[in-house]
């Protein structure tokens, strides 16, 4: 490889690391104003989540007695998880920094190793309305999860048998899968518009804005941290947000362009990601729990036909 | 002619050992199961480093009988696992189980156990496997009834003797079609084209094997022999003894020329079915060893769906999917038999301390004994599939083989994917629960409150076994490798090279950057609380003043959502619930049990029908001798009458 061709992917990985560390809380402010908008509020500032983060890093923690390290391990592992699957989904045409044969499935399985941290984390409080919390993030999350692999099943059927299965690869094969079967791909980017949002805790599934009602998840399940704990937690569900918005959105971006046009057209995916959320969390009330898992299955379904469709071109 | 002398010394040291233990357990007896495991695997990882078929053949006067007895690389994949975890319960029972009244008699048991294992993954006559196989199966229902003064250690060994023998009855029919197809009973590669009888032996070995290895249906005795074994028992049971049913599966097909494709496929469709089923009876289980027997049943499943794909890979022609299908499979083997046995030790610490299995008895142990709390952590993450770890390191090149099929147009890789994934979000459902239920929070009872850390004995094997989990991740290029020549015997395969997995050496990195990360990560945390002022109370949960341990969240509330919302009603493990009635209950009382969805909805009333059944032949059943003595020549007359009739036709 010659200086300009290794000079243009350092900067790709350099400009996707950018976007993947510094966006993301951005996106969550965008978020909030979006619904600020739609209530007829002026809402928060759009830097919002950033002054947020910044504050508490100096607030105190307060740590209950009853916990051990479990606790402390619970944000950490969430930052840390949600980074590292980051770095193997690409945004658009932006090459992932690292790449390799199966990184698909690391991207899934970090992001339940930062699901189990936190489920310990907040059963590690005692605290029952935590528990309730962690038992339906553990639920719903393991729901989607058949979702998201029927998605990386349709692509995988478009790529030719027995080469090699890197998520890059895979998500590159999409504008194939748009040309032959756009019904198929249609399916599975509605598919994993529901595992966004539930894996995200968005509402239909959970309203990130309440904090004392029976029927909600992840916001109950961080009641206890507070201060730089709370800190990595925010900035890793942030983080967490992005991540799995790159993955719908590598469905759709177009690519090939140079590093600047490859670069504002995921950035702007991105902030288009958030106003669809902004504008879906408007404009629907929150699902009654017991029928949330039908929603789920019903995603699975449809991701399931995606296949099926995908499968016959 | 080493590992073959090394298999035998093994043996000889394990019985040694059980007649040593007879008189008084005691660290000699440990002394000499860890030698004994220790020759077994300089038996198994010879038979790896230097595949060669040898074989040891002595006179057996039984008829048509020999004892048969060979080590090759299938065997020594086998063997491996079978002295790791000898060795690992050898140890920790010296602290666990020696000084219990049943002690001697157990230790005995499990060298029985464990000598006649070794025998079975390298027996190569029928007559003689089916020998070892039921001393196999008797011994580890002695290990497994140490307590049997209690009920339900009896009823839990009368049920896995009922499944065990229905297991035996169709591998001693397995064996007489071999005899029948073969000439002999002898297990030699057969050559040439396949054969009628195939299909049927191939289908008596998946049910005769699979009641064994825990394959839905016959899966039902798991969950109560494991839980009421002395925890290292359900160690070895669940490490190594449910994976003979997975042994004589492979070693039956390497027997037979040409598979087809119906095998790979069904052990897919039983595999995932039992994957789903038990990950997901796992979910509700209240009782720790219990939930850890069902997600054996899992793992086991997810072997099978593994073992499957690589047959119908074969059967195909797709010899490196086969490959790579099949190392997924021995090497969630060995991954498995290292993660369930830390956690079955785990759970004998967590019983050793407190006296109990409830989990909603325990909780908060993780303060009370921090030491095995965090081994269990360990095996809980692994056991629940995360990356770093021994059990997602085994389940990924499934996912690639799955992958790989469903690109050449399978179904089979289809269904791989989905179950596995399905599986992944349910085993991090039940074991958050478990780890949560048990380790963290406040202790719900006066005895978890009161638990302690366990001897070193009991320790430092957990620790061992903690490490591998670590490690084996790291290792998994080499293990891959050196499974190779195992998967040669069991596919037929010809090239014994090493399947080409490629990105597990990304992945090892990938676990090594995960915990570099969060090492880095918890450190500048802990300098950034250090710089500010620490406070610390009570557990906040919303402003609640007066936070009660008994306020928590159950396991049991933990699993509501999952299974019994969402499961579907067949299979739905069935509850008793007795709760306080009316307006003004008096001394009420709760209790509730989480029972087998399978066994008692469907098998349990098949049973009662059969036995209804067989009431009616007490007419004939009068006690009187002479009804019986007219039977008998009844019986004389018309066995005459065949004969003759069938000369003369």
């Amino acid at each position: 490889m010659d200086a300009p061709l290794l000079l243009e992917a350092a900067g790709r990985a350099l400009a996707h690391l950018a976007v993947l560390t510094l966006l993301p809380p951005l996106l969550i402010g965008l978020i909030a104003k979006v619904k600020a908008a739609f209530a007829g509020r002026n809402g928060p500032p759009l830097l919002q989540p950033y002054f947020d983060l910044a504050k508490l890093l100096r607030k105190q923690a307060v740590f209950s007695r009853t916990t051990t390290w479990v606790f402390r391990l619970g944000p950490v592992a969430a930052v840390v998880t949600a980074l590292l699957a980051g770095l193997v989904v690409p945004l658009g045409g932006l090459a992932a920094p690292v790449s390799f044969d199966g990184d698909l499935l690391l991207v899934a399985y970090l992001l339940a190793l930062g699901r189990f941290c936190t489920i310990l984390s907040a059963l590690d409080t005692g605290s029952a309305f935590e528990g309730m919390g962690a038992s339906r993030e553990a639920a719903f999350s393991c729901l989607a999860e058949p979702a998201l692999f029927l998605g990386f099943i349709a692509l995988a059927l478009l790529l030719p048998p027995g080469g090699g299965l890197r998520l890059a690869e895979l998500l590159a094969a999409a504008p194939d899968g748009w040309r032959l079967a756009a019904g198929g791909m249609a399916l599975v980017a509605a598919a994993w518009l529901v595992v966004l949002l539930v894996e995200n805790c968005r509402i239909p599934f959970d309203d990130p804005n309440t904090h004392l009602e029976l029927t909600m998840i992840h916001e109950v399940m961080v009641l206890d941290h507070s201060g730089p704990p709370l800190g990595l937690i925010l900035y890793g569900a942030a983080v967490k947000f992005a991540v799995i918005a790159m993955l719908l959105l590598s469905l759709v971006l177009p690519r090939g362009g140079g590093l600047v046009a490859d670069l504002a057209t995921g950035v702007a995916g991105l902030l288009a990601v958030a106003v669809l959320v902004g504008v879906v969390e408007s404009s629907m009330a929150r699902l009654r729990l017991l029928r949330v898992p039908t929603l789920l299955v019903s995603a699975a379904l449809l991701a399931g036909f995606g296949v099926v469709l995908l499968a016959v071109h | 002619m080493i590992p073959l002398i090394a298999l035998l010394a093994g043996c000889a040291l394990h019985l040694a050992a059980g007649l040593l233990a007879l008189r008084r357990a005691g660290d000699a007896v440990a002394v000499l199961a860890v030698l004994a495991s220790g020759c077994l695997a300089l038996a198994g990882g010879w038979a790896l480093a230097a595949p060669a078929d040898l074989l040891l053949q002595l006179p057996w006067p039984v008829p048509g009988g020999a004892v048969a007895i060979g080590v090759d690389a299938l065997s020594g994949a086998f063997l491996l696992p079978i002295a790791a975890l000898g060795a690992a319960t050898a140890v920790y029972a010296r602290g666990y189980w020696d000084a219990h009244p049943s002690g001697g008699r157990t230790r005995a048991a499990v060298a029985v156990l464990l000598a006649a294992m070794a025998l079975v993954v390298t027996a190569r006559h029928g007559l003689w496997f089916l020998a070892c196989w039921e001393a196999m199966a008797l011994a580890a229902w002695v290990a497994m009834s140490a307590e049997h003064r209690e009920r339900e250690v009896r009823v839990s060994g009368w049920t896995y003797l009922v499944f065990t023998h229905l297991g035996t009855a169709c591998l001693t029919a397995m064996t007489v079609l071999f005899i029948l197809r073969a000439g002999t009973a002898a297990w030699v590669p057969l050559a040439g084209p396949a054969h009628a009888l195939d299909g049927a032996i191939v289908l008596l070995a998946i049910l005769g094997f699979g009641a064994k290895a825990g394959l839905l249906p016959l899966h039902a005795w798991l969950p109560g022999a494991h839980a009421s074994a002395p925890s290292h028992v359900s160690a070895l049971l669940s490490g190594v003894m449910l994976k003979t049913g997975i042994y004589g599966i492979l070693r039956i097909t390497g027997l037979l020329p040409e598979p087809a494709a119906w095998w790979g496929a069904l052990l897919s469709v039983v595999g995932a079915a039992t994957a789903l089923y038990g990950i997901a009876s796992a979910v509700v289980q209240g009782d720790c060893k219990r939930l850890l027997a069902c997600s054996s049943i899992e793992n086991l499943g997810i072997i099978a769906m593994a073992v499957g794909l690589a047959l119908s890979a074969r059967a195909g022609g797709h010899d490196a999917l086969a490959l790579l299908a099949g190392s997924a499979a021995l090497l969630h083997v060995w991954h498995h038999a290292v993660f369930k046995g830390l956690l079955f030790c785990g759970a004998g610490a967590v019983l050793h301390a407190t006296g109990t299995r409830r989990i909603d008895r325990l909780g908060g142990l993780l303060a009370a004994m921090p030491r095995a709390g965090a081994l269990w952590i360990v095996g809980c993450a692994a056991a629940a599939g995360l990356p770093g770890l021994a059990g997602f390191a085994s389940e990924w090149p499934l996912y690639l083989a799955g992958f790989a099929e469903l690109r050449q147009g399978g179904w089979a890789g289809v269904l791989t994917v989905v179950a596995l994934a399905l599986c992944g979000g349910l085993a991090v459902a039940a074991y958050a629960g478990l780890a949560g239920g048990v380790l963290l929070g406040n202790g719900r009872s006066p005895e978890a409150e009161n638990a302690h850390d366990p001897p070193p004995s009991m320790l430092r094997p957990m620790a061992a076994l903690a490490a591998a989990c670590l490690l084996l991740p790291l290792a998994a290029p080499w293990t891959l490798a050196a499974l190779a020549p195992a998967l040669g015997v069991a596919l037929r395969l010809p090239a014994a090279a090493a399947p080409a997995v490629p990105g597990i050496v990304h992945l090892a990195v990938a676990g090594l950057a995960v915990a570099a990360l969060g090492a880095a990560a918890w450190w500048r945390l802990h300098r950034r609380l250090a710089a500010l002022p620490q406070g610390a109370g009570p557990t906040w949960d919303c402003g609640y003043a007066a936070p009660s341990s008994r306020m928590q969240y159950t396991v049991s509330s933990f699993g509501a959502t999952l299974g019994h919302d969402i499961a579907p009603a067949p299979i739905a493990p069935p509850q008793d619930i007795q709760p306080a009635q009316g307006l003004f209950p008096h001394a009420a009382s709760f209790s509730s049990r989480t029972g087998d969805g399978i066994l008692e909805r469907w098998i349990m009333p098949l049973v009662g029908r059969g036995a209804a059944l067989c009431m009616r032949l007490r007419l004939l059943q009068q006690g009187h001798l002479h009804a019986y003595l007219a039977y008998i020549l009844a019986a004389v007359l018309v066995l005459l009458a065949v004969a003759v009739l069938g000369r003369a036709g």
